[in-house]
Order: C-alpha cells, then structure tokens, then sequence
C-alpha cells in the first residue's frame, strides 16, 4: 500500500482508520466466517433440494441471525478501544496538534467501523438474491430489517465509540459483557419469535403502515442516542480550548421543543411522552453534569461579549458541569411543559408527570455523586455511567432485599432513585419526587459555589506569591 | 519577539503546583535545553507551550502568539515530541507519515513531497514499507522527529527525544537536532542526559518543583564562574607541591582547595580572564615551577546538583530578569 491508496477527498481519519482496520485480524476473520457460513447454508438448503415457503423462511432467518451477530455484536465491539488505545499510546494528542478536531477523531472512528460494516452487510446481498429462489420472499420487509440492523449497528458503534474515550477500564470491560447478555437474549427472542412464532411474518411487519411511526421513532431515537455518545467522546478528548459544549446544548434544547411541539398534538400518545424526553434528556444531562470544571478565559469571553443575551445565555450553554445544573432545569422545565399543556386535567396525567420526574430525579442523583470531589478539572462522564450503573443495581439489590424481609428497609434508601420510583407507583405523589429533585439540585449548587470559591483561593494564592 | 516566551505561568492540580511561577524567554534559532529531576514541571510547561494544557494563571507566548487564545495558530508553528508515543498496528511508515501530512491538510503532489523530504531528512527511506510499531526505539524517534516535521514548523518541542536511545541512536539523533538548529529553527528540548544538551544547547534552563532557578549558557556552568563564584584551575608543578599551597596563602584572590599528586586544586577570583593571565604571571616569577595550568572543566550535572544545593542552603539562584507583567486567567467559573 502506497501513501496515493485513498483520494484526498477522504478524511485523514477514515483513510487511516481503513487502512489499519481491513488488515486487522477482526475484521478479515469476522469477514471470512461469514461467508463461509452463509456459503454452507445455501449449499446445504440447494443439496435438500426442497423448495417453499418453509425452506426459505428457515434460511432467511438463519441468514440473518449470523448476520446480527456479525454485525450487532462483533463489529460493534471493535470500537470499544478506539480511542483509549489512541490517548494509551499518546497519539491523540499528537493528533489534536494537526488539523483534526476532536469531533472529527471520534467521527473517523466511528465511520470508518460503520463503513467496515456496510461492506460486511453488502455482502450478504448475493446470498439474498439466491434465496430468492427457495420462495417465500418478501424483499421489501427482508430489505428493510437490513436496513434496521445496520443502524442499530451503527448506533452501537457509536456508543462503544464514544465510550472508549473515557479512561475507566472497569466501563470498558463491562460493556463487552452487558452486549453478550443483551445479544444473547435478543438472539433468543427472535429465535423464538421467527421459528415458533409468527415466522415470515415478521418481515411483513415492515411492510404495513401500522408500524411505519414505531420505526421512525426508534431509528429517530438510536440515531440521537448514537450522535449522543459521539458527543461524549468528543468532549473527554477534546482540548479545554474546544467549546463543544454550547452547541451540543443548543441542539439538545431545540429538540426538546420540537418534541413539546409534537406533545401538543391530540394524535400524540400521551404515554410516549416520558419515553421521549427519556431519550432526549437521559444523554444530555449525563454528558453536561460531567463535563470539566474548566472554562478558559478564552471560551467564557466569546460567549459573554454578546452582552445580555450573551451573559444569560451563558448560565447554561458555557462549558462545564457549574452550567449544567442550569441547562438540567431548563430541558427539565420543558419536558414538564410537555406534560402540563396537554388539554387533558392534570389528575389523568399522574403517570406521565411522575415518569417524567422519576427521569430527572435519576439523572441527577449520579452527578451529584459524580461532583463531590474537590478537583472535578476532569471529564467524568464515565464516573457518570459508572454511578448510574451502581445506583441501579444497589436499588434492585435493596427492593430485592425488602421484598423478602417486609417494607421497612426501603425509606433507608429512599434517596435511591430506583428505590424512590418503586414507592411512586404506589402513592403516585409527585411532591416527594419534586422534594428530591429540589434536594439535588441544591447539592448540586452548593458544590458548584464551593467549586468557584476553590478556584478563587487558588488565584489569590499564585497572585500573592512573590515572583522567582 | 521572542520564539518563546513564558511569563510567570502557574499550573495547578488541586493542591499540586505542578508549574510555579515561571518567567523565561527563548530567543529565535538558539537551542535552548530544559532541565530538571522526574516531577519539576519540565513537561507541563512544555505541554503548556504546545497548547495541549493550560495555566491556572499567566501567559505562554510562541512567536509573539498566545497559546491560550490562539491554539490554533500557534500548532501551526510548533513541532511537538512527547517523551513516548506509540505507533499504529498495521501501518507502515509511509503511511504513518502520509496520514499525518494529510491531517495537516497537505494534499497531493505538496503531500507526497512534504513526506519524501521528512523520509529523506530523518532518513527512513530503506524503512518507508516496514510496520512502525515494529521499528526499534531510534528509528521510532527518528519517525516522530519526521512527523514533528511535516509542516515545517518555525519551533520545535521536544520533551525527553534521547530517553531510552543506545548511544549509537543518540548520536543520530544529537547530530538531525544540530542541523535543524543550523537551518535556523528553534529548539527546546528536555532531557536528562545534561552533558548531551550542554553541546546542543545555546542556553540552558534549570526547573526545580516548578520554578526555574537557573538560566544561563551551558559553558559558565561548566567552568563553574556562575555557580562558584570563581574560576577552577587544575596546577601542577615541578618538585614539591607544597609550594604550590603555600603560595597560594599568600595569594588574597587565590584559594588552595585540594592538594593533588603533583599540584592542586585552587580557585582563582577574578572577573576577567585578564586577571587570570595575571595570576599566572605572579605565580611564575614567584618561583613556582608550573608545569601545567588549565581550567576544570566541571560536568552540567555536578553544575545542577550545586545550584540545587545552593537553593536548599537559601542561596539565591540565578534568575533572568522578570518580564513586563501582564497575566491572563485561566480561570474556573
């Protein structure tokens, strides 16, 4: 290979990331076994030499099973040391010297497995094509589950990408093993679902207009999902010069009022709500709330010299977690609009409101403990991941725990958001939510005072030193 | 304008004070060396400079351009050599090279010469096909050195380049640092080995826990006038060297240190080569029988152990002036 392989026009990181990712032994092996698979199976149906219905539904779905775990598993999980290799071996920031912004490092990764994929992918094309032959086909409904698979692979890729940016070896040892159990479960889902469930029907699922919304909806949703965790990477890598921040808050909001928008319409399942504002505000909070204390002179002065608006706008679209706490309300005030515009009374709306609620609470709880250390200069959205992770399972652990021994136990760890959100089904009072969101965001504040005061010594002390 | 510039920089970590205060400038197309023990703060001001962190408070200048306020440009300038970078899996050296080029923004014939020059300067040309992370350590740093090169920069940084180099590497090394200065370019360089950046260096920078605390050229230092206070000469005579010490009793500017085999140790006091030649003069028509006189000639490191032994003591160190002071904030909000 010569230093003329790829054109110009390619971006260095695509090209480079090509270059090193087709020789890699993931990558060809995983290339390989696929076709060698896919290769016995159709010769294995064409030497049965059974035809209909039955024969090809059977290969479809084993086509597609192999295919899955090729491409929801195994391609997903090479982005799981994309960066942390880079920063292990200090050639981010020899990269970060050049012309490449951080954004355009994370997105280079992500691509270049994304492309890697899409070659895998097309490759089972042929495959289809004979299938085609066994009957039985419905290609709109087979093409469109490709299409399907391959961005939730490409939202997957996204998330390991983004992930492996952060510097917890712990996170990126997890994720391997939270993807095999998920893989395994989803495997015997559709296994169950195809073979002794409705079969082929499920291909004609995306062939019928009912499903059209849920489809949309779920590719809207693991396309910002995926952009989100390509954030996170972004920020932890990049330089404290780098405002990334203001714009990923700014788009964040914007969408926040297109779904107030769509919570208007009468047509909009109200119980989607909180679903919605899930998706959009779980990764935003999560990514502001752990951002860097750090906000250079140069950065904060840009933004400020708008005058007013400037200065306001600043509360929450400056970097850093201090101006996160302000953003955190705003998205949450208008993900509880969502809730209070809608023309039915408020009595019926119980539900939604205290999801809507329980989201805040729980996003808030791990940055608060993300936030008590004294030096927070760092990037801690792993610590985020990490905390939210913990929480979780403590408060499965606690209602496991107070299911067998009576209720009791339950008010010690009532601050546990999981815990918290069992006792809400029950009296549906939003007021004890409110109560600790309020709890929360007042630590939240007072850790951010404390954080300003910190910083304030430490440039009295330097300007008081004598000069050497 | 100065090529670098640094005026009383702060970097803190919480309570670690990492840099403390430090003033120095570099001028354009000298070799200046930075030296310190593990921790002083030689690599987080060199960080600074290369815009990859930033001070808690002052300022760092490269050719009159703010580090903090125009990062952007000030990369364009520098070349950076961190004290250990890995390469890629699977990526031979051209290729290495071809993507940092093109990461730099060159694009086609200008890419292909701008690596041809770096490969034929750093010479990897027999190496261009082989796997970089395969290539040993001197070849390794021969290949960042190309890369810290490709965009021709006016400065280049280089923090520890000689760290884990067999000698043969080192002299490779010392003598691609030796025409870059020649061809004009600046150069700061860290390292460990004093003797090596005491024959590179036009001036050298002394940090100890985060402050400089010497800042001169690399000859005073060794002929001890900046750190003793005098000038070191090695005597020897014919016959008895008692003569030798009880001359020097006799002598107000002339100290006897150390009797040798056949002479002394003595350390003259004078401002002036002139008075040196003076000294001489008096000791010969004074009956001594010098059969050899020249100055000592004291290694860097001895030099750097004494300064700190003179800052441990509560002596001054020697300190350029400070500059002009104008700083900037980096500040938390």
């Amino acid at each position: 290979m010569t230093s003329n392989d790829f054109p110009d026009r390619l971006p260095p990181m695509l090209v480079k990331e090509l270059r090193q990712g087709m020789r890699t032994i993931s990558f060809l092996g995983v290339f390989m076994a696929l076709q060698i698979i896919l290769c016995l199976i159709l010769l294995s149906a064409t030497l049965g030499s059974t035809t209909g219905d039955s024969i090809g539904n059977v290969i479809s779905i084993t086509i597609f099973t192999i295919l899955s775990i090729a491409v929801l598993i195994l391609q997903p999980l090479r982005g799981i040391n994309a960066i942390s290799s880079e920063v292990k071996s200090n050639t981010l920031e020899i990269m970060s010297l050049t012309r490449l912004s951080a954004t355009r490092i994370v997105y280079g990764k992500w691509v270049a497995i994304v492309s890697q994929t899409a070659l895998l992918m097309s490759t089972i094309i042929p495959y289809l094509i004979l299938r085609y032959f066994f009957g039985g086909m419905n290609l709109f409904g087979e093409l469109s589950l490709v299409l399907i698979i391959f961005a939730t692979s490409a939202a997957l890729t996204a998330a390991t990408v983004g992930i492996s940016a952060t510097s917890s070896v712990i996170l990126r040892n997890i994720l391997p093993i939270l993807f095999a159990i998920m893989a395994v479960i989803a495997l015997f889902q559709f296994l169950s679902f195809s073979i002794a469930g409705p079969g082929m029907s499920l291909f004609y699922v995306f062939d019928s207009g009912e499903y059209l919304i849920p489809i949309i909806s779920y590719l809207a949703a693991i396309t910002y999902i995926g952009w989100s965790c390509l954030k996170a990477g972004s920020l932890i890598i990049a330089p404290s010069a780098d405002n990334l921040s203001t714009s990923h808050r700014l788009i964040v909001i914007g969408l926040s009022v297109v779904a107030l928008g769509l919570s208007t319409l009468d047509q909009f399942n109200v119980e989607m709500i909180p679903i919605m504002f899930a998706v959009i505000m779980g990764p935003a909070i999560a990514i502001a709330l752990s951002e860097s204390s750090i906000v250079i002179a140069p950065v904060r002065e840009a933004l400020q010299k708008k005058r007013y608006v400037g200065r306001l706008g600043s509360s929450f679209l400056l970097p850093g977690w201090q101006s996160g706490i302000v953003f955190t309300i705003v998205i949450s005030a208008i993900a509880l609009a969502a809730i209070f515009i809608r023309p039915s009374p408020l009595y019926l709306l119980d539900r939604e409101l205290n999801a809507t609620l329980m989201i805040i609470v729980s996003a808030l709880f791990p940055a608060v403990i993300c936030n008590l250390p004294r030096n927070t200069e760092t990037n801690r959205f792993d610590k985020y991941l990490l905390y939210s992770l913990a929480t979780t399972i403590l408060g499965i652990v606690i209602l496991a725990l107070a299911a067998a021994s009576g209720d009791n136990i339950k008010w010690v760890f009532i601050w546990n958001p999981v815990v918290l959100m069992s006792e809400m089904d029950k009296s549906s009072e939003a007021g004890i939510i409110v109560a600790w969101i309020g709890i929360y965001l007042f630590i939240l504040f007072l850790l951010a005072i404390r954080n300003a005061k910190q910083h304030r010594l430490i440039t009295e002390q330097v300007n008081t030193t004598p000069e050497v | 304008m100065s090529a670098l510039r640094v005026n009383n920089l702060y970097r803190y970590f919480g309570q670690l004070k990492a840099v403390n205060g430090v003033t120095f400038e570099v001028p354009h197309g000298s070799v200046c060396g930075f030296v310190g023990a593990n921790g002083a703060g030689k690599t987080t001001t060199m960080r600074i400079l290369a815009t990859l962190d930033h001070p808690t408070v002052g300022t760092a200048e490269v050719c009159g351009i703010n580090v903090l306020h125009h990062p952007a440009e000030v990369r364009r300038l520098i070349g950076w050599m961190p004290d250990h970078f890995g390469n890629y899996d699977h990526m031979t050296v051209i290729e290495y090279l071809d993507f940092y080029a093109r990461a730099l923004g060159y694009k086609g014939k200008e890419r292909r010469e701008r690596v041809q020059e770096v490969i034929d300067f750093t010479d990897l040309g027999p190496l261009t096909e082989r796997f970089s992370n395969k290539l040993s350590k001197g070849n390794t740093q021969r290949l960042g050195l190309g890369r810290a090169l490709l965009h021709d920069p006016q400065v280049l940084i280089m923090d520890e380049p000689a760290a884990g180099l067999d000698p043969k590497a080192r002299v490779e090394l010392k003598h691609l640092i030796r025409v870059l200065a020649k061809e004009g370019k600046t150069i700061f360089i860290s390292s460990h080995i004093l003797s090596e950046l005491g024959e590179m260096c036009d001036s050298l920078l002394f940090i100890n826990n985060g402050r400089i605390v010497h800042h001169g050229d690399a000859e005073s230092l060794k002929n001890g006038s900046e750190t003793q206070g005098g000038f070191l000469y090695d005597v020897q005579v014919d016959g008895d060297p008692q003569a030798l010490s009880d001359w020097c009793v006799l002598q107000p500017t002339v100290e006897f240190l150390e009797s040798r085999k056949f002479g002394g140790r003595i350390r003259i006091n004078a401002e002036s080569p002139t008075q040196v030649a003076d000294t001489l003069a008096r000791m010969i028509k004074d009956q001594v029988r010098v059969t050899e006189f020249h100055r000592e000639q004291r290694n860097l490191e001895d030099a750097f152990i004494d300064i700190l032994g003179r800052l441990e003591q509560g002596q001054p160190a020697v300190t350029p002036p400070p500059l002009p002071s104008s700083t900037t904030n980096a500040s938390i909000s």
